[in-house]
């Protein structure tokens, strides 16, 4: 469905900047360049949607608690762990929440407990971290990192670098 | 609330048995470290917070899981809270005070009429459906005001001259959330009838 948009949205938006560009003047020009404007948002949205396969801040530090706890990652340890490394409680439904779309893209897997009494009487759910996930954390660290390595970055943000009444490093 | 409603209300919010299982036993076993430190009452209260916290969390992943289906209800039940609102202010005497009082009244009964009849006709995740009613009457509530606002600049003679935002106007939406909130949740917890095999 978002392919076939796209390949809608392409032409049109190709013909209305064909349109901007050859000059036609007054109001429908600026009408026509505020179309474009809305066409290339639309895309860019898709795009975005389509882009949404690498993890979000919650969705990779559940991961990242989900490889780290090994045979300890159900809902209450991943919650306690993620909690640590952010400074924020989430709630039980939040963390399920998290843990669920990631069950569903694949990145881990879950099984049943026996029933446990400290749960009265319910069994856990314990998550184990698959191949698809190892590659989602792998590329989310090459991204990390590639961000860093970039532009100003480069130059000591992140690193003590910044002095405090906050101007850039040398 | 007791302790024990918790079961219906939270198998009333998701569609998957299995993780509301799951949750429960989550919030059953915090409620047991709290209670070791702190105490039973203190544990009580805490678990029911924890808990109203998990709810935002829940109705989102609900409204992802069918859209179509919970936004449907959501307008069923509207439709049902105004045509309530509406058969009261017409049954309404016309003397001031009492005009007042039917104006309350039929937004707390339509609102309980709401959060039951959707809750009854959602067989999964009942709750979850029932709730969704009150955004989107928070939402048709702002469109209204706006709507009011845009008409008095377009046309300021027939703009009602004590038009003013005020909490007390929120008052009667106030009851009406509250009565869709009481009618879901008698509706989830109320004691099945046990069948007999």
């Amino acid at each position: 469905m978002v392919l076939a948009g796209e390949q809608l949205l392409d032409p049109l938006a190709l013909s209305l900047g064909q349109q901007v560009d050859t000059g036609v003047q007054g109001a429908a020009n600026s009408v026509e360049r505020s179309h474009l404007a809305i066409l290339v948002f639309v895309r860019h949205s898709m795009t975005m949607t389509r882009q949404r396969r690498t993890a979000g801040g919650l969705e990779l530090m559940s991961l990242l608690a989900v490889a780290d706890l090994g045979a300890e990652a159900y809902g209450l340890s991943v919650r306690r762990d993620v909690s640590r490394r952010c400074g924020h409680e989430y709630s039980v439904g939040a963390i399920y929440t998290t843990l669920s779309r990631l069950e569903k893209k694949g990145w881990i897997t879950s099984s049943l407990t026996s029933p446990q009494p400290v749960r009265g009487g319910r069994a856990r759910r314990h998550f184990q971290i698959a191949a698809p996930g190892v590659r989602a954390l792998a590329e989310a660290r090459r991204q990390s990192d590639l961000l860093w390595q970039s532009g100003q970055s480069a130059n000591g943000w992140g690193r003590g670098g910044v002095s405090s009444a906050g101007e850039q490093p040398a | 609330m007791k302790r024990s409603n918790l079961v219906p209300v939270v198998t009333g919010l998701v569609s998957d048995p299995d993780l509301a299982e799951v949750i429960l036993g989550d919030l059953e076993e915090l409620h047991a470290e709290r209670a070791a430190r702190q105490g039973h009452p203190a544990a009580h209260w805490w678990l029911w917070y924890e808990f109203s916290r998990s709810v935002p969390a829940l109705l989102l992943r609900r409204l992802r899981e069918a859209p179509v289906r919970i936004l449907l209800s959501a307008l069923l039940g509207v439709l049902i809270m105004w045509t309530v609102g509406v058969l009261f202010a017409l049954a309404s005497p016309q003397t001031a005070g009492y005009s007042t009082v039917f104006y309350l009244a039929g937004h707390l009964v339509g609102g309980l009429a709401t959060g039951a009849a959707i809750a009854t006709v959602n067989r999964v995740a009942p709750l979850a459906a029932a709730l969704w009613v009150i955004p989107c009457w928070i939402l048709g509530a702002f469109l209204a005001v706006a709507l009011t606002a845009v008409t008095a600049s377009l046309d300021p003679a027939s703009a009602p001259a004590s038009a003013q935002i005020s909490l007390a106007a929120a008052v009667p939406d106030l009851l009406a959330i509250t009565g869709v909130v009481v009618g879901a949740v008698s509706i989830v917890v109320r004691p099945r009838p046990r069948t007999a095999y």
